[in-house]
């Protein structure tokens, strides 16, 4: 098999999206569904602020291997993450990709997103979620516009 | 489902078309280190040798604005594009040259339609009919005449196989039917529609029609006198031509009674700022330089068809599909989408828990070519219950082994989402 195919589908990707975490509604919290245009897959992202002051990531979705995947490394990764945090980093990697690098070094399981960079097509299967996440920190009215991230049809 | 474990016989590729593939230079590269296997031609085709000479050709000896000037230049540009016009009327058999509209594609030709000839017959509470195995082009376009009339959009569904649901098909064509607008070939399935029989239909009630031969007519013998549909569409590019350019055809004593599509010149008879007067048909809606090389290319895109044979090209097409069919129905876990009696040009499939943007990557590494996603078919896609397949589209210059190859791609693409 083609090694930058073996790369963007390693295994640490395929466990994440054949049984991704937080993968369920979040009744009552605040939620954006984003769609990708080009291929119709669709993620819906909920973030709930706990009355402890902890918050918790969940998503739904109809999408590939790689959205899947994406979504629950990100929800995985905010647990631990305050709102401006989780902001700032969905904004930074939204950003990093977009740049279409060489390389890019996410923490954890997210380090396995960086296969995707061989095949430009799929780069907005990993970047959709953290697109959710953006747009309902910003319906919330966390100052941090995803507007910068639209992608024409 | 019981697989088919007998091995499917592949199909002689014909003599007529059995130097079809050395025509396309493009398919002599190679893709990530192997060599192309194209089988997206539903979304747009490869162009053969003689279509890519004509544009070199135009470029480097004819290049000049047509309808215009006195000089050799214009006079053999002019010359050329028409001769374009009249290969395409010849090859679906209008009555005349004059009723093949040059367009951007078929989606411009639909929205032509809609806006020249329905939008000013149209009063509140009227209806367009059209289907639920539409591409966006002959749904979005009907859909904003809707909005901007007051008229009703009505839908003829379809069933689980993916053919047309017909069971109600009198009703939905009634008085208040002003148009009926349908896809003869539908690109997401490759379901072929038995459409004259509607049409017919049509007719009678005295309700014009357009045929969508987006995907029809490079697969089959197809004349517009037969089938006898008031319009027809269709793009160059899905034909082996130029993109940028399709065509409208529409019969002349309609077209004559259209008001323009586009205001600006060289469709204008007279202008004054009292007022103006525009040309007959077709130039009526061919307003400013239209896509000279693209008519002209698509005009040798036609005879190249012509050339191979509309008959051994549906044949020997309609072989390779069957054959394709049956290597496919045999790989574990996938499930060919739609079962209709008869298909034409495309499969759509999804694979176990392979996503279909996953399959097309990875095809993709294998050098093969195939769509994934909704095929500009949202609504279909949701009535057949799947957001997205995978679709492998085929054309003259296809072979048994592409099949062969993509079902080998498959199977190690099944084994990596196991």
């Amino acid at each position: 098999m083609n090694s930058d195919l073996k790369k963007l589908y390693q295994q640490t990707l395929l466990k994440h999206s054949k049984q991704p975490l937080n993968n369920s509604e979040i009744p009552d919290a605040a939620r954006a569904t984003l769609r990708n245009p080009l291929c119709g897959d669709e993620i819906t992202v909920y973030r709930k602020i706990n009355d402890d002051g902890t918050s918790q990531t969940n998503f739904t979705a109809q999408a590939c291997t790689i959205c899947l995947a994406s979504a629950s490394m990100m929800t995985q990764h905010l647990a631990s993450l305050a709102t401006p945090e989780a902001a700032a980093f969905a904004k930074s990697l939204v950003s990093k990709f977009k740049d279409k690098p060489n390389r890019i070094d996410l923490p954890g399981d997210l380090a396995a997103l960086s296969g995707v960079l061989a095949f430009p097509s799929r780069i907005r299967c990993a970047t959709l979620p953290f697109e959710g996440l953006l747009a309902v920190l910003e319906s919330e009215g966390t100052s941090f516009t995803s507007s910068s991230i639209q992608e024409p049809n | 489902m019981s697989k088919i474990t007998s091995q499917p016989t592949s199909p002689a590729i014909p003599e007529a078309l059995a130097h079809a593939r050395a025509d396309f230079p493009i398919l002599q590269r190679s893709v990530h280190g192997k060599p192309l296997v194209y089988l997206d031609n539903a979304a747009s085709t490869q162009k053969p040798q003689v279509v890519i000479d004509a544009i070199t050709r135009y470029y480097t000896n004819e290049n000049a604005n047509i309808h215009r000037g006195v000089h050799l230049l214009s006079t053999e540009a002019t010359g050329a594009y028409e001769e374009a016009r009249g290969k395409i009327a010849r090859f679906i058999n209008a009555a005349d040259d004059s009723e093949i509209v040059f367009t951007r594609g078929a989606t411009e030709s639909v929205n032509l339609v809609a806006h020249s000839f329905v939008e000013p017959k149209i009063q509140p509470g009227d209806e367009i009919l059209i289907s639920a195995m539409e591409h966006h082009a002959n749904i979005v376009p009907w859909q904003l005449l809707c909005e901007r009339t007051g008229a009703k959009l009505k839908v003829i569904p379809v069933t689980d196989d993916c053919e047309l649901d017909l069971a109600d098909f009198d009703a939905l064509l009634n008085e208040r039917t002003k148009f009926f607008s349908i896809v003869y070939v539908s690109n997401a399935i490759g379901t072929v529609n038995d459409i004259k029989p509607l049409l017919a239909k049509a007719q009678a009630k005295g309700i014009p029609t357009l045929v969508d031969a987006a995907q029809a007519i490079q697969h089959m013998p197809l004349d517009v006198q037969e089938l006898r549909c008031d319009f027809l569409v269709a793009s160059g590019h899905k034909i082996y031509g130029p993109t940028g350019i399709g065509i409208l055809y529409g019969q002349s004593n309609l077209l004559d009674t259209m008001i323009p599509y586009q205001g600006g010149g060289d469709m204008i008879a007279h202008v004054s700022f009292e007022g103006s007067t525009f040309k007959e048909p077709p130039s009526r809606f061919e307003a400013g330089t239209p896509h000279i090389e693209g008519a002209i290319g698509l005009g040798v895109a036609f005879d190249y068809l012509s050339t191979l044979g509309l008959e051994a090209i549906h044949e020997y097409e309609s072989q390779l599909v069957e054959y394709a069919v049956a290597k496919l129905s045999q790989i574990d876990g996938l499930r060919i989408i739609g079962n209709p009696k008869v298909r034409s040009g495309a499969i759509s499939f999804t694979m176990g828990d392979a996503h279909p943007h996953d399959i097309g990557t990875v095809l993709d590494t294998e050098g093969i070519a195939i769509r994934s996603g909704h095929h500009c078919c949202e609504p279909l896609m949701k009535r057949l219950g799947v957001p997205a397949t995978a679709r492998a589209s085929f054309s003259v210059y296809n072979t048994p082994a592409d099949v062969d190859a993509l079902a080998a791609a498959l199977k190690k693409t099944a084994i990596l989402f196991m």
